[in-house]
């Protein structure tokens, strides 16, 4: 592409303004505030266009910057240029009123459409970023930036291409990712239907513990029963025990009135014996008296009668006595028998009702024992019913359809990386082109004092002066901006379909005069179009010099 | 003497059915046993053998009960079992107190033991598992003692963890037959007369999706001239391996009539593994999840690879990053990862190629 001929009709201080240009180097000499860098961005916003910008940073902008002063209305310009041997005019109007672009092919006369995208083939489908990465450079930003290193990597994933396409590496790369994203996402799917079962097994193996302690408890209440049973039992049976003895002898309340009888008997039999002894002494005195040898037969019968009349007096007490001991006997006997006859009615009473207890606690006993025996077989049940469910979850086998799925995540991952190291490989060859191309620049810039440059993939650069390597913060600042050009200019040849012109702007002030005559001999001897802005007066004059 | 052989009935398992079939499963296995015990009554069949894993874990007293029903039903027939690996004596094991009927007789000694029925003129041998594994081939060192005409074996086992079977051995044993379980996939049994027979009976019904054929019992008769043997179908379902291979012009849609299709010729009752092979159009993914017409598809491998001429598209590209990466997979296996990495990384470059 060549530019021809740039009109302005109103940008930034321009207005009413012709260039002329044609193949090979142009050198725009002006001074300070001449307006140099309007007209760089002019081209530039010609290529690419010019947006407003929106917010705080549109103040700051280019679209506010260049806008002109006295007539906003006719922020507007025009372009003539030849591309593939054929020539177009590109006008447009930047306000924000009649904004419009048009391209024209001068030579038929067709109509071609900016918006559809035919300026940007005819650039050969630079974007603005590379534009401002390779071919143009500004002052003070000599640098190129990270978009050139991705530039280059997707030039490298696409390096030779001839059919099918052009090649998005992010894209490729973005697209696996998301791939690889989809095939977690089912594996963890597949996961969560296997905890679900897991979760399952657990929550019935939860329901079922709580089963077995319910059960437990259960089980430990019936324990207590049945030892209250037990006891129960123990206590009726030593109670009905007693009541059983009890009713065999009957306990002796009361003395019985015997003892009184014999005291009434002694009364009587010692009175009947006085009364026989005095019977018999009486008799004896008589006896006695009728022999008159025996004179003291009167005190004899005297005795006689006091011991009968002691006698006679004893029975009668005795007699008093008996009767009085027979009446309270009778009593005694009426009364103990009717105690007796109530007392032996009780008795069987309870103990009919202490037996019918005991059987009672029996029968609770058996009913504990069963029930017991029930509880420990429904715990034993829940066990080996727990104890399955356990193994069942133990037992966890990984499915096919699960292998399955892994392998695709483990290709898609190979994937990914194997994409990366082919990128990596092609980009070495690009590295080296690039290596080459930008060497053999630097080598013409600085007249054979660098001859090798290597920039790496991160864009870290160091130059070889034929004896050692020197990494690029050693250098001069003049040497750097070399370095940095001849980068530009062999990534512009690399990536560019299209050779663009090359516009420079204030770019060879720190070059020394060999260099700089160097450089221009270089740019040139390319045949390229260049246009050099400066405010010095050295380019001027050595082009002239060498004219 | 007429038998019949059964083995790994699995009682209590719950086989994976698919969609239509899971809730009835594990009651079909119950069905189909009591159907063999019909068959049993029917024929006046002498001896059951149950060859182990009569049930697929520890049984549960209920479930005795249920199957001690069964075989309390029979008039004629005896039932002699042994319990295998999965149905193994555990400390806790019901097997240990049950009750069983009087015409059931459990071999269940952890060493070998024989049972004699001389109105028969038959010997039956066997042990149980005490633990769920045994790795030491404990029937290498069996033999029949001739206590009867004719000497059954009951045995479990023949892989690496579940008494490992060395068939030579037990052709020596001196036994008339040799009932195998723990074996879940069945051939093909030919009916035969033989002086000896060892067979495994496989699954009544199958458990597990890798159980595939005809599952049924055996049936056998042993008298002086030898041992004769006959395989009865009699399971309800059948787990049937299907693969369908594809082609480019196949997409979703087609495939699901072309497997609904096959799944009605093969009988809607059966249950369905599937994989699929062969080169699908680039473009197409299947979505498998919306295959299952019937409910009866266990699981669908989708093993189609996307049909790409690599050679050409690396010609074709020579020096760019798709040509590069093609050429980085040369020589790959068809089957392996790297492959499907190469289709992964294909479809993504040529997605994204403008």
């Amino acid at each position: 592409m060549i530019i021809k001929e740039v009109y302005i009709k109103n940008f930034g201080k321009f207005s009413e303004q012709h260039f002329q240009f044609d193949t090979g180097v142009h050198i725009i000499y002006g001074e300070n505030e001449f307006g140099k860098s309007t007209l760089v961005a002019f081209i530039r916003a010609m290529l690419f266009g010019m947006e407003r910008g929106r917010g705080k940073a549109a103040a700051k902008d280019d679209f506010s910057r260049y806008e002109p002063w006295d007539n906003p209305n006719y922020y507007a310009g025009s372009m003539r240029f030849s591309c593939g041997g054929r020539t177009f005019l590109l006008e447009r109007s930047f306000d924000r009123y009649t904004k419009h672009a048009s391209l024209v092919c001068e030579d038929d006369g067709e109509e071609l459409s900016v918006k559809q995208g035919d300026l940007e083939m005819l650039l050969g489908g630079i974007t603005p970023l590379m534009f401002d990465n390779t071919v143009l450079v500004r002052q003070m930003s000599a640098k190129p930036g990270q978009e050139l290193s991705d530039s280059l990597k997707n030039y490298a994933a696409n390096y030779y291409e001839t059919g099918g396409g052009e090649v998005d590496l992010q894209g490729a790369m973005k697209y696996l990712k998301e791939k690889q994203k989809d095939t977690e996402r089912q594996l963890r799917l597949l996961d969560e239907k296997q905890e679900n079962k897991r979760g399952k097994i657990r929550q019935e193996c939860s329901y079922i513990t709580q089963d077995m302690e319910r059960l437990r408890q259960e089980f430990e209440e019936n324990q207590q029963q049945y030892s209250e049973s037990v006891r129960e039992e123990a206590r009726l049976r030593a109670q009905y025990e007693k009541e059983e003895k009890r009713q065999e002898k009957p306990k002796d309340t009361e003395e019985t009135p015997g003892l009184y009888e014999k005291k009434s008997r002694t009364f009587l039999s010692a009175g009947i014996v006085g009364v026989l002894i005095g019977i018999a002494g009486i008799f004896w005195g008589k006896i006695l008296a009728r022999q008159d040898w025996f004179s003291g037969s009167v005190p004899l019968q005297l005795i006689g009668y006091l011991i009968l009349a002691a006698g006679l007096i004893l029975l009668c007490v005795g007699i008093v006595k008996r009767t009085a001991e027979r009446r309270a006997f009778r009593t005694w006997k009426k009364q103990t028998v009717r105690n007796m006859k109530y007392e032996s009615t009780d008795n069987e009473a309870e103990c009919r009702r202490l037996a019918q207890e005991i059987r009672q606690a029996e029968e609770n006993k058996k009913k504990q024992v069963w029930q017991r025996e029930k509880l420990q077989s429904e715990w034993k049940e829940k066990e080996v019913r727990l104890e399955n469910l356990h193994e069942e979850e133990r037992e966890s086998e990984i499915s096919e359809e699960r292998l399955l799925i892994e392998e695709d995540l483990k290709a898609l991952k190979m994937a990914a990386e194997t994409m990366e190291a082919a990128a990596k490989r092609l980009g070495r060859r690009t590295d080296e082109r690039i290596n080459d191309k930008a060497s053999e620049i630097l080598g013409a810039v600085t007249g054979g004092r660098y001859c090798r440059l290597q920039m790496s993939d991160n864009m870290d650069i160091s130059v070889w002066d034929g004896q050692r390597r020197i990494s690029l913060h050693c250098l001069s600042r003049g040497t750097i901006e070399q370095i940095y050009f001849a980068i530009r200019m062999a990534s512009a040849e690399l990536l560019g379909e299209e050779e663009l012109p090359v516009i420079l702007d204030d770019m060879f002030v720190f070059y020394d005069e060999k260099r700089l005559k160097s450089a221009l001999k270089w740019l040139s001897d390319t045949k390229k179009q260049a246009i050099i802005f400066t405010c010095q007066r050295r380019e001027a004059e050595i082009m002239e010099g060498r004219i | 003497m007429k038998f019949i052989h059964i083995a790994d009935v699995h009682l209590g398992a719950a086989p994976d059915s698919g969609k239509a079939y899971s809730e009835i499963r594990p009651k079909e296995l119950w069905d189909t046993l009591e159907q063999v015990i019909d068959v049993c009554e029917r024929e006046k069949t002498d001896l059951l053998l149950i060859a182990g894993d009569l049930f697929h874990r520890q049984p549960l007293l209920r479930e005795l009960k249920e199957v001690n029903y069964m075989f309390s039903r029979l008039t004629h027939t005896k039932v002699v079992l042994i319990a295998g690996n999965h149905d193994y004596i555990r400390r806790d094991s019901y097997y240990r107190t049950f009750q069983w009927n009087q015409n059931v007789y459990p071999l269940f000694g952890e060493e070998m033991e024989y049972i004699e029925f001389p109105e028969l003129q038959t010997a039956v041998y066997g042990f149980s598992y005490y633990t769920k594994e045994i790795s030491k081939a404990r029937y290498d060192e069996v033999y029949a003692c001739h206590m009867q005409p004719f000497e059954i074996l009951l045995a479990h086992g023949g892989d690496e963890k579940h008494i490992p079977i060395h068939r030579e051995k037990l052709e020596s044993t001196g036994f008339d037959y040799i009932a195998l379980g723990h074996i879940h996939k069945t051939e093909e049994i030919p009916e035969t007369v033989k002086k000896q027979q060892i067979l495994y009976a496989g699954a009544l019904e199958p458990v597990d999706k890798n159980d595939t054929g005809i599952h049924g019992y055996i049936e056998g008769e042993i008298n002086v001239q030898g041992v004769r043997t006959r395989k009865v179908a009699c399971a309800k379902r059948e787990y049937v391996p299907l693969t369908v291979t594809v082609d480019e012009m196949q997409t979703s849609g087609s495939l699901k009539a072309v497997l609904k299709k096959m799944v009605e010729e093969k009988g809607v009752e059966n249950l369905y593994k599937i994989v699929l092979t062969g080169y699908r159009d680039a473009d197409i993914t299947f979505d498998t999840s919306h295959m299952d017409s019937y409910g009866n598809m266990i699981e669908i491998l989708d093993k189609t690879r996307p049909l790409y001429d690599f050679a050409h598209l690396a010609e074709e590209n020579g020096q760019n990053l798709l040509g590069e990466y093609i050429r980085m997979f040369q020589g790959c296996p068809e089957n392996s990862t790297e492959y499907k990495a190469l289709c992964a990384g294909v479809e993504a470059i040529l997605t994204n190629m403008h």
